[in-house]
């Protein structure tokens, strides 16, 4: 079964088609990258993924269950168990790190005892224990792109989202956290759709990659027939 | 439910929000807790047009000697003394006062061909001269001004009567409070009871004719003849000797009380028991306690220095008693029918 | 979803509090015995009177609005641009005026320059006839509705100044020196702004009725009061006021065409730190001397005359004994006001900001409408709808005194936290919702925590209204339930000008000194948790 499938979805955006008749299928574990111009649309896909939005036409399935369909939104961002990390991070500035990463535990109604574990664990993972009382704006950007990720991954979702997370790097962090990223996807397995302008940082992440022009797909397959595709 | 709420969500919540709950809470129950209690307790609700300065005082002394909280609502000077009034009408069908203490007999009257006063006889008001109660008990008058001419003390031969108004002599001299408002209406629509129509229409005529400057309150006439800018004017005694303690060369005149003479107009104050007033024991107690002849004694001595209407009450020495006074004779609720048909006259009269 | 029934229910609540008394008001007017009728508002067009006054209205308005921004624009500019010393203290001073009931100011001048003043008995009376005349009246009315709201101008220019982004201006400042950047650049960027400051003050001079009340100038609002108060004619008090309805209305719609537009290009940008400020060189000690002078003779002049006239212990002790009970009724139904405003205001605000709905523009007009609206109104249409033996749990109790604060002050609190909303980035919430937590969890935990130094601003703001409220109080307010401005209002028939300075004086004591000291300790507080 497919984990994500989008059905001829259209979307307008401030009066312009930002999608047109767009499917798309995502199979578990893919590590899917869409990549595209500013304004083709991607971010559109991401949100419509995360539920912020209805496509006007066109439904989407999350693990086979419907979650939108012609301008409806059936299940809200907060039912459908995804993660997603934001372009700007958007850390809670007034919660410390272990704060902003408890946050969805607790809103999930997990018990004190397994939510400290699991946070002790992700974090870890991250690399980032020890730094669980700061506060986001005591980090360093690589830091709170750390943070961002453990938070988005402590709650186990099906799908992580991630839009741009990487843009506002350098290039020598930027390729350390792409590792990174890689190295967290394969030890927990989630399926992953990242946005990016940026097609190195896409090539280097994707098992799959989808390019986006004027709200079409224009491709859709590896990542060598992309670069052919795109050298063309 | 509530339980696992406030075992969870409430526990969970940071230390600050928790306390802002609980002074929510808190807030709340204070604020009903209040109500409650207020409401449950002895109150009366009075309605006053009497200047809050002087009236306040005696409603406390009332609460402090009989334990009733008095609840009151004031009028304001800038709505000419009837808000009260005008609000009593309006909450005709949902009464919340149980009485009205008015500043002058006219709007009482009112209120008894509306509807909205009750009829109740007071111990107190036995011998208080009949001309200032309501035959049927819908209205007892207490503690009185006196229409009064307040004259500059470089003034030599002094007006005695209000014809003055009309004399040559006092051309452009003299000063009169807006006749749309407040005692000043009442005065002149006692006049036409008296003169009948056509002569107080001509004595009105005359007098603007004269010269006549009009000021917005008796207050501030008194205020131009304080300051001699005007020679004479006719207000409350209250503004006459208000003046005077204050030490300005003001002198007053209590008009025509010669032979044969008109009379000083009196305007007490008049107390009126509401229809369907929530409160009606303590309402009756307040009403006996405004009519007695302690209250009056009070209201002489304060600084608005009423007349009082009993006898052998003490006054202050500025006062002559009522005794020694000639009363202008008129019926109270033929000068509340008068006031409302001369209005149109009036506010042409003034230049509206 | 729990969002959008709970918000749908606040729009409802607000519709019952605020637009319902207005549209039940309207209504009762056009009805006579059952029967559709134009009978009030034909005597209140037919009648020359009312034109004079409508006259009187329009002057008065005009004229504020035109002196408040030739003096407040410029005196935004210089401390809100400009190395001038001591330009916290000065906007803290000018603005005092502004949050003190406008009748106040006219007691204090009067107490100043009538025929009784004290400058009457240092110069002489001659002296003071002519200022008492200068006083009662247009120009009296219009200078001290002038100190009230030169806040607004100088305030809106502030703001809007911090939206210019400073690379336009460094790109003029390449080839012109300030002055030319002010003219050629800023002024017209901000325009805008400047004309909703005129708009404001015109609105609201238009509906302020306590000062040409007191200084017996004849305007509109006093009319409509004056036929409520003093005759309880509903239906001509509401004839008389559905023209300053519609004024409001149609100056209201202008802005909302014309400017919305504009002002909503324009955000306050984050950093306000780095902005570049004009170095005023030689005539910075002149200016320095001028805005004192100007300061001392529009704010503390008037305040100490207030002090200097009620300068003994017994007018104090007279005062409390008078109005102890109003005075602590007031800081109550302040804090309760300012309370069920900041979460009123919290809700429209968050509801406008999000456009929840797609009516949001509607609601947020008639937040404003109501604001621009004069008390006197909203306290009629609050009688009318409320007077009746089954809502006397309103009626008669201290809620009809909050529903008209919630009713006209909701604006304020919903204007700033829409301005508040629009600095937190949507993905903090979006966050949280793809985290799992449901729209209550995100607003205790994310948002309000986000938004606290707003609330805090808005919580000030709305008990600083709250309090100084007269006009709707003073209608509504059901027995043994007065305020303080209320009871001063109703004690200056025949009080003694000692015991109104000393009861002023404690007014604006109480209106100062807790907004002044709860944003001292809270802010840092707030500010510093969020470092």
């Amino acid at each position: 079964m497919k984990i994500l499938r989008m059905n001829s979805v259209t979307k307008f955006y401030e009066g312009t088609r930002a999608l047109k008749d767009l499917s798309l299928e995502v199979s578990e574990s893919e590590r899917i990258v869409i990549l595209g111009p500013s304004g083709c649309g991607k971010t559109t896909i991401l949100r419509l993924v995360a539920g912020f939005m209805a496509p006007e036409e066109g439904s989407i399935f999350i693990s086979g269950q419907l979650v939108s369909q012609d301008g409806h939104i059936i299940l809200t961002p907060e039912q459908r168990n995804l993660g997603m990390v934001f372009q700007d991070l958007a850390l809670w500035p007034h919660l410390s790190v272990k704060g902003n990463i408890a946050f969805g535990l607790k809103a999930k109604g997990v018990q004190k005892q397994e939510r400290e574990t699991r946070i002790h664990n992700i974090l870890q993972m991250v690399g980032m224990e020890g730094y669980s009382k700061r506060k986001p704006d005591e980090l360093s950007g690589g830091q709170q792109q750390r943070v961002a990720l453990a938070r988005a991954l402590v709650l186990r979702p099906r799908i992580l989202l991630m839009d741009e997370p990487l843009s506002s790097l350098d290039l020598e962090l930027n390729i350390r956290l792409r590792e990174e990223i890689l190295r967290l996807q394969e030890e927990l397995g989630f399926t992953l759709l990242y946005v990016t302008h940026d097609r190195e940082e896409a090539f280097g992440i994707a098992n799959r990659v989808v390019i986006l022009s004027k709200g079409r797909v224009e491709f859709d397959g590896t990542v060598d027939a992309a670069r052919a595709h795109l050298t063309q | 439910m509530l339980r696992s709420l406030l075992n969870r969500k409430f526990l969970l919540m940071p230390l600050s929000a928790r306390t802002g709950v609980m002074i929510f809470l808190g807030l709340i129950i204070l604020i009903f807790g209040c109500n409650k209690k207020k409401e449950a307790a002895n109150t009366v609700t009075v309605y006053v047009s009497e200047d809050q300065v002087f009236s306040e005082p005696v409603l406390k002394d009332f609460e402090k000697e009989t334990g009733i909280d008095v609840r009151a609502v004031y009028d304001t000077e800038e709505a000419k003394s009837t808000g009260a009034m005008n609000r009593l009408i309006a909450e005709k069908n949902n009464p919340q006062a149980d009485v009205y203490w008015a500043n002058e007999p006219i709007r009482s009257e009112v209120l008894k061909q509306k509807g909205i006063a009750a009829s109740y006889f007071s111990p107190q008001a036995k011998d208080i001269p009949n001309v200032f109660k309501d035959p049927r008990g819908y209205w007892t008058g207490f503690s009185a001004r006196a229409r009064v001419l307040v004259v500059n003390n470089r003034v030599k031969d002094t007006p005695q009567s209000i014809l003055a108004y009309t004399d040559p002599r006092w051309k452009g001299k003299a000063v009169i409070a807006n006749p749309l408002f407040g005692t000043t209406t009442s005065e002149i629509a006692a006049l036409y009871t008296i003169w009948g129509d056509k002569r107080a229409e001509a004595f009105l005529v005359a007098m603007k004719k004269n010269g006549v400057t009009l000021s917005t309150s008796n207050g501030e006439s008194a205020d131009f003849v304080a300051a001699g800018e005007k020679d004479f004017s006719l207000v409350d005694s209250d503004d006459a000797v208000n003046r005077m303690r204050q030490g300005k060369p003001v002198t007053m005149i209590y008009p025509d009380q010669q032979e044969n003479g008109l009379g000083c107009f009196i305007v007490p104050n008049v107390v009126v028991l509401i229809k369907g007033a929530p409160h009606l024991t303590a309402a009756r107690r307040l009403i006996d306690y405004l009519l007695s002849k302690e209250t009056e004694r009070k209201l002489a001595f304060a600084d608005c220095a009423q007349i009082p209407l009993h006898t052998a009450v003490e006054i202050p020495p500025e006062l002559k008693p009522l005794s020694e006074l000639k009363v202008m004779q008129v019926n109270y609720a033929e000068v509340a029918k008068k006031m409302i048909e001369i209005q149109p006259f009036l506010k042409a009269w003034v230049g509206f | 979803m729990q969002k959008r029934p709970f918000l749908f229910f606040v729009v409802l609540l607000f519709f019952i509090i605020g637009l319902l008394p207005v549209l039940s008001m309207l209504l009762k007017s056009i009805m006579a015995e059952g029967r559709f009728s134009l009978e009030a508002y034909e005597g209140i067009l037919t009648s020359h009177r009312q034109w004079t006054l409508m006259g009187h209205s329009m002057a008065l308005s005009f004229w504020v609005m035109l002196l408040t921004t030739i003096v407040g624009v410029p005196l935004g500019v210089l401390l809100g641009k400009t190395n001038l010393p001591l330009r916290r203290f000065f906007i803290f001073l000018f603005v005092i005026p502004l949050l003190i009931p406008p009748y106040i100011t006219a007691v204090s001048w009067f107490d100043l320059l009538g025929r009784e003043g004290l400058l009457s008995r240092l110069i002489g009376p001659s002296f003071a006839g002519m200022s008492s005349r200068f006083l009662f009246g247009l120009p009296g009315c219009v200078a001290i509705l002038f100190t009230t709201f030169l806040p607004i101008p100088i305030l809106l220019t502030m703001v809007f100044l911090r939206t210019v982004n400073p690379r336009l201006e460094e790109a003029g400042k390449l080839v012109s020196g300030w002055r030319g950047i002010l003219k050629g650049i800023t002024i017209p960027l901000i325009l805008p702004g400047i004309l909703l400051a005129a708009m404001l003050t015109f609105i609201l001079s238009f509906g302020e009725f306590g000062v040409s009340n007191f200084l017996r100038y004849g305007v509109f609002p006093v009319e409509s009061f004056t036929q409520f108060s003093a005759f309880y004619n509903f239906k001509a008090a509401t004839a008389a006021a559905v023209p300053l309805v519609l004024v409001t209305f149609v100056v209201l719609l202008s802005e909302a065409g014309f400017l919305r537009e504009k002002t909503f290009r324009l955000r306050p940008s984050a950093e306000t730190e780095d902005l570049p400020l004009i170095a005023l060189g030689t005539s910075r000690n002149g200016l320095f001397v001028l805005v004192t002078l100007f300061g001392f003779f529009l704010v503390i002049v008037p305040i100490l005359v207030l002090i200097v006239q009620s300068a003994n212990i017994q007018a104090y002790a007279e005062a409390l004994s008078r109005a102890g009970d109003s005075l602590l009724r007031s800081l109550f139904y302040a804090v309760i006001g300012a309370t069920s405003l900041t979460l009123f205001g919290f809700f429209s605000g968050y509801l406008i900001q999000t456009k929840t709905f797609r009516y949001w523009r509607a609601i947020d007009f008639t937040t404003i409408f109501l604001f621009a609206l004069p008390g006197t109104v909203i306290g009629i249409g609050l009688i009318s709808l409320w007077n009746t033996p089954y809502t006397n749990f309103i009626y008669g109790t201290l809620w009809i005194i909050i529903l008209g604060y919630l009713a006209k002050y909701t604006a304020l609190t919903s204007r700033i936290t829409v301005n508040q909303l629009t600095q937190i980035s949507p993905a903090m919430e979006e966050a949280a919702q793809v985290a799992g937590a449901g729209w209550f969890r995100r607003l205790i935990f994310i948002i309000i925590p986000l938004a606290r130094r707003g609330l805090l601003a808005g919580w000030i703001v709305g008990y600083i209204f709250s309090l100084r409220d007269t006009a709707i109080t003073m209608l509504v307010y059901p027995a043994g339930h007065d305020t303080l401005p209320v009871r001063i209002f109703t004690l200056m028939a025949n009080g003694s000008a000692q015991l109104i300075a000393a009861l002023c004086v404690m007014l604006i004591l109480a209106t100062l000194l807790p907004a002044g000291i709860l944003w001292l300790i809270a802010n840092p507080l707030l500010r510093k948790a969020k470092r």
